[in-house]
């Protein structure tokens, strides 16, 4: 991509992925337009955005839409918005972020930095990591408690890998994962698969899940009533939870990273 | 020299030379022109931002206060969805004039599914060349279609055969590859395989024009060698027509032109089927008459990508769910209302004249007549 005269302090700032809307606004930065998911709205655990100019979504943003709000930059991902470019970047300075998830804390930083905002991004990332660390020591022999992350999909289920953000997060405590969601090996370390019948090898002392959108829902109620995720071990320990998708898995941030934090605190702290 | 008298046909002579101008043809291709800037017109000046039409001329001459919204945002998709709904229009009229089939569209005959695998793939396994890997597919799908096809004389229930065949095959292959893809990756091949001129502009534009320009001195042969690929193989082979050569350089030229389209723009579904079909009602000719599909076609493009950046509010619907829409919906209208009454008066003067010699020697062989 080409490179961006950014404005010092941007004031009307465009976010077109789930991932700078956390940015954003954990810097302080209320976005005057944002792209939504496909099938989703804004994410909710970001508190009230009814001042935030939806500008389609994440695939296909509403250029017109975003002229009309006259930003003065914005935030997109190559990953996504590559082939609007051009068009975005004629109607105010554009940065594009190269990947989602695996690298979000480098995005935090990089986004960061785009919005003026470099030392705070700098100082809200090690205060999280400080935090993660802390509460992972706080566990003490409870840091051996292998956590699974399981995420219902309206046609798969899928289980989250090291690579993963919520992945990330865990890591970050210093928490175990049953070996399976280790991914060993594999090239692809976000996230594996596993079929209805298999549910019960997806490990784990506790389950944290989640699902995606209406259907992923419907999947789940379906599965979780079932007697084979009745019969594992840490659901019989009732040690499984529903936690929100939006914070564990499409919101990608240092708010939503605290949230998960505060979830670890709230179901293993002591 | 006796004069013929060729119903619904105006001569025009210049010294030795002359061509036959078909009225209702020549009318169809007037009013889709004024359909055609009616259309460009909306596309440009109708939007979030409401540009006046003299305001928005002012701005295509000279420079105003809506540069970036006309130029950049309005301008490069909507030239680019005259010539790709041009391009696809064209290469719909042609494959179905050699199949003689209005359903052998590149949707059908394996263009569409050709470039759809190889896009998928290229989105999938993240290669960089989409557009060229898309154009290689098409034409390389259609290839195998032609071959399998022109085993035999290129008949045309074997076209379409071969075709359906090939296209079911590689749209498996789509599946396939959609099925085991991220699902931001299986996103954007999705929106692709829908087509969308979103974030497409002047290169894809360029690219298209040229091709066009390019495919103009055969597209002028093809308006005559289709009147030879009307009769039926015997009478065209009586009469010396080389059937299956011609045939095969119309259906090449047919497939080139969708490809370059489909390259660009993504699947876009029916323009190919739905424009020649529509411009052939509407000019009342036997055949899919080529100009006036090629105008149909970038009308039906550019309304679909207008009412699709526009009509659903912040989403950005792609223009290929519109286009099977506008177009589905207007076939339908016209085959309920016209269709037959249409087809009975336009026989076509050569089909009356072939039957009437047909029935003449079915009456000369017959005793005590």
């Amino acid at each position: 991509m080409g490179t961006s005269e950014i404005p010092v302090d941007p004031q009307r700032v465009v976010v077109l992925d789930t991932d700078k809307i956390d940015t954003a606004l954990s810097l302080g930065v209320t976005p005057v337009g944002a792209a939504r998911a496909s099938e989703a709205e804004l994410p909710s655990y970001l508190g009230d955005l009814s001042g935030v100019t939806v500008v389609g979504t994440t695939a296909e943003p509403d250029l017109e839409a975003i002229e009309n709000l006259e930003p003065d930059l914005i935030l997109g991902s190559k990953f996504r918005q590559e082939a609007f470019y051009d068009e975005l970047d004629a109607i105010a300075p554009t940065v594009f972020t190269e990947q989602v998830g695996l690298t979000w804390k480098e995005n935090f930083l990089l986004d960061g930095d785009a919005l003026g905002k470099a030392d705070e991004a700098a100082q809200l990332l090690a205060d999280y990591e400080a935090r993660a660390a802390d509460f992972g020591a706080s566990l003490g022999e409870a840091i051996g408690t292998e956590v699974s992350l399981v995420r219902f999909m309206p046609d798969q289920i899928r289980f989250y890998g090291p690579d993963s953000f919520s992945g990330i997060v865990l890591g970050d405590t210093g928490l175990a994962r049953p070996e399976l969601q280790l991914l060993e090996g594999a090239e692809d370390r976000r996230f594996g698969e596993v079929s209805a019948e298999e549910v019960d090898t997806l490990g784990g002392d506790v389950i944290f899940y989640c699902a995606y959108g209406d259907d992923g829902a419907a999947k789940l109620a379906e599965y979780t009533g079932g007697e084979l995720w009745q019969s594992i071990a840490a659901v019989r320990a009732g040690e499984a939870y529903a936690v929100d998708d939006e914070v564990w898995m499409t919101g990608i941030g240092v708010t939503a990273a605290g949230l998960i934090l505060d979830d670890l605190q709230t179901y293993l702290g002591a | 020299m006796t004069s013929l008298k060729l119903q619904g046909r105006t001569a025009i002579r210049a010294g030795r030379y002359s061509v036959t101008l078909h009225r209702r043809s020549a009318a169809a291709c007037a009013l889709l022109l004024v359909l055609l800037a009616g259309a460009v017109t909306a596309a440009l000046c109708l939007g979030d931002t409401y540009i006046t039409f003299a305001d928005m001329t002012a701005t295509l001459t000279g420079t105003t206060g809506y540069d970036r919204t006309v130029e950049v945002l309005r301008l490069p998709r909507t030239v680019l969805a005259v010539a790709a709904g041009a391009a696809l229009a064209l290469g719909g009229a042609l494959i179905q004039s050699v199949a003689r089939n209005p359903l052998a569209s590149p949707d059908i005959v394996g263009v569409t599914a050709g470039a759809g695998l190889a896009a998928t793939a290229a989105v999938v396994l993240g290669y960089a060349l989409l557009a060229p890997l898309a154009l290689a597919g098409g034409l390389a799908a259609a290839a195998l279609v032609l071959l399998v096809a022109a085993r035999g004389s290129l008949s045309a229930p074997r076209f379409v055969l071969a075709g359906v065949a090939v296209a079911v095959l590689l749209k498996s292959g789509i599946q396939l590859l959609l099925l085991s893809a991220d699902a931001i990756d299986a996103q954007r091949a999705q929106i692709w395989l829908i087509g969308t001129l979103g974030g497409r502009g002047w290169t894809e534009a360029a690219f298209l024009g040229g091709s066009l320009a390019l495919a103009l001195p055969f597209l002028l042969w093809a308006q005559r060698a289709l009147d030879t690929t009307d009769l039926d193989d015997p009478t065209a082979t009586g009469i010396g027509v080389r059937v299956t050569g011609q045939r095969i350089g119309l259906a090449v030229l047919g497939v080139a032109l969708a490809s370059a389209a489909v390259a660009q723009v993504g699947a876009v579904e029916f323009v190919a089927l739905a424009a020649p079909q529509i411009a052939r009602r509407l000019a009342r000719t036997p055949r899919p008459p080529l100009l006036a599909s090629a105008l149909t076609g970038a009308v039906l493009l550019v309304l679909a990508d207008w009412l699709g950046r526009t009509a659903f509010g912040d989403y950005q619907m792609p223009a290929g769910v519109l286009t099977a829409a506008l177009g589905g919906v207007y076939l339908l209208y016209l085959l309920l209302t016209k269709g037959t009454r249409n087809e009975k008066k336009t026989a076509g003067l050569r089909a009356r004249i072939g039957l009437r010699a047909r029935a003449g020697r079915v009456r000369d062989v017959r005793p005590g007549h």
